[in-house]
């Protein structure tokens, strides 16, 4: 049964995070032409006007994927906690079955947003590049700079980027997901319980996430960083990323397992 | 004969509000079932707790023996007294949802129905009118070979001539052997079509009884006894 849950939930949710992504990929399109059409001359003019279109960029591509989050757990809300849950929990599927639709679906669009969000920021920076008047050689040059300082070749950086960037949309998502489930909870007033919900989970993620970074041995790192600067940077952001993705990872268990267990036990329809 | 519904020592409470009391009772096959009581006896959160959209404080039920769930709920067939179909999704997309999951959905029963109202298929249930989505809800609903239907105010807010329709769509649409609980305040309605009655009152059973002794033994109607039973 998960598979028509997701064939449905595919089919009734598609259009507007398509049309999301591919506004991110047009706004890309417009900043490069925007980018390499203005003569790069030293003025303020210049200066303003850029300042000013790298700016209503960056807005665009903040406001498309804040509306892509809140048409998620939206969608997520509307299907399960009001009349239209109904209909999903008198299906003859499992809780289970039903949630992982809901998890399946929205971490494939929040993927393609991610996806989507690089892929602008990239043709938006290529129009940078074109512009200033730098030569490949020199360009390769930085580029190179940058990832050894980064630790961009060091295979436990990429595994942590890797991690990061697969868990923590996951993680994020749900928190959002447990949120509304928690909100449900509340007799009246639903919508405030899960922004109530969600606030906290932020701040609680926040503490979370500093004392991991703590005991981990960042901050120690941070302070040896200090005279081994180049050395020992790609460690930190090693160490950094893996911290986050482990403790994005166990909070994404924390509140999948909730939400499953919080619908099966405590489910309450008005 | 068997027990298609068995519920026993159900209690609901929402905080020191009692919604049902400890109620127990059995619903055999093949039978049409008042459960009638005043707005807020606990009609509506009976058939929820049957329907697996609340959970009970405390109690059991089982449907032909199975607990709610999976098992429960592919033969069960619910309206709920609300819109609860996609306002987006056209009539031909909510009977390709229902096919999909329902194995007993009758495409062929539902597009008659709707050919007969000449209500189009393909449009939207965000252009329709309270009463035609109504029926939508109903034809959908109607078009399952479940072994129990429950219907929640299925008459509740339409005309007259639409209650007709929806009545004989009821009584047209089911197999012998499954059994129809109608949730109502209007008694006078549905009166002539029931079997058997259950009277809510605060979460308490106060009678469950056949219409036939009803009339018979006590020479009264349905509709009377009822005003007796919750007079103000």
């Amino acid at each position: 049964m998960l598979s028509k849950l997701l064939k449905h939930e595919f089919t009734a949710t598609w259009k507007v995070p398509v049309a999301l992504d591919a506004l991110l990929i047009v706004l890309g399109i417009m900043a490069y032409f925007v980018i390499t059409g203005i003569p790069m001359v030293e003025s303020t003019g210049v200066y303003i006007l850029l300042f000013a279109l790298v700016g209503i960029y960056y807005i665009g591509i903040i406001a498309a994927n804040i509306i892509m989050q809140v048409y998620i757990v939206m969608r997520y809300h509307k299907n399960l906690y009001t009349e239209e849950g109904y209909l999903t929990f008198t299906l003859p599927v499992t809780t289970n079955s039903i949630i992982n639709a809901k998890v399946i679906v929205g971490y494939v669009w929040e993927i393609l947003s991610l996806i989507c969000t690089l892929g602008s920021l990239f043709i938006a920076a290529s129009g940078v590049l074109n512009s200033v008047d730098v030569s490949s050689a020199e360009l390769q040059e930085f580029a190179n700079e940058l990832m050894s300082i980064f630790g961009v070749n060091d295979p436990r950086f990429i595994t942590a980027m890797i991690l990061t960037v697969v868990i923590s949309p996951l993680s994020s998502l749900l928190a959002l997901y447990f949120s509304v489930t928690v909100g449900q909870l509340w007799q009246k007033h639903k919508i405030l319980g899960a922004v109530f919900c969600y606030i906290g989970l932020y701040i609680l993620n926040q503490i979370i996430g500093q004392v991991s970074l703590f005991s981990s041995g960042f901050y120690g790192l941070m302070g040896d960083a200090a005279t081994e600067f180049d050395s020992i940077f790609s460690t930190i952001y090693a160490s950094m990323l893996t911290t986050t993705a482990i403790v994005q990872g166990i909070l994404a268990v924390v509140y999948y397992v909730a939400c499953i267990m919080i619908t099966k036990k405590k489910i309450n329809l008005d | 004969m068997s027990s298609l519904l068995s519920v026993s020592g159900l209690t609901k409470t929402y905080g020191n509000v009692t919604a049902l009391n400890n109620i127990s009772f059995e619903l055999p096959g093949g039978r049409i079932i008042g459960l009638l009581g005043p707005n807020g006896s606990g009609k509506t959160t009976l058939i929820k707790i049957i329907c697996g959209l609340l959970q009970p404080t405390s109690g059991t039920l089982t449907v032909e023996g199975n607990p709610i769930g999976v098992e429960s709920k592919k033969v069960i067939s619910y309206l709920p007294d609300t819109t609860y179909l996609g306002k987006s999704m056209t009539v031909e997309e909510i009977i390709k949802y229902f096919r999909d999951f329902y194995e007993d959905f009758d495409e062929s029963r539902a597009y008659d129905m709707l050919g007969k109202l000449g209500i189009n298929a393909k449009d939207r249930l965000k252009t329709m009118s309270k009463g035609t989505k109504e029926k939508v809800q109903l034809i959908l609903v109607m078009s399952r070979r479940a072994h129990l239907y429950i219907l929640d105010e299925p008459i509740a807010g339409v005309d007259p001539a639409a209650r007709d329709y929806i009545l004989n769509t009821i009584i047209t649409n089911y197999d012998e052997n499954a059994t129809i609980l109608i949730s109502t305040h209007l008694i006078s309605d549905v009166e002539n079509i029931l079997d058997d009655v259950i009277f809510l009152q605060q979460g308490n059973i106060v009678r469950y009884t056949s219409v036939e002794e009803i009339r018979g033994v006590e020479g009264k109607s349905v509709d009377s006894l009822f005003r007796e039973v919750f007079r103000c």
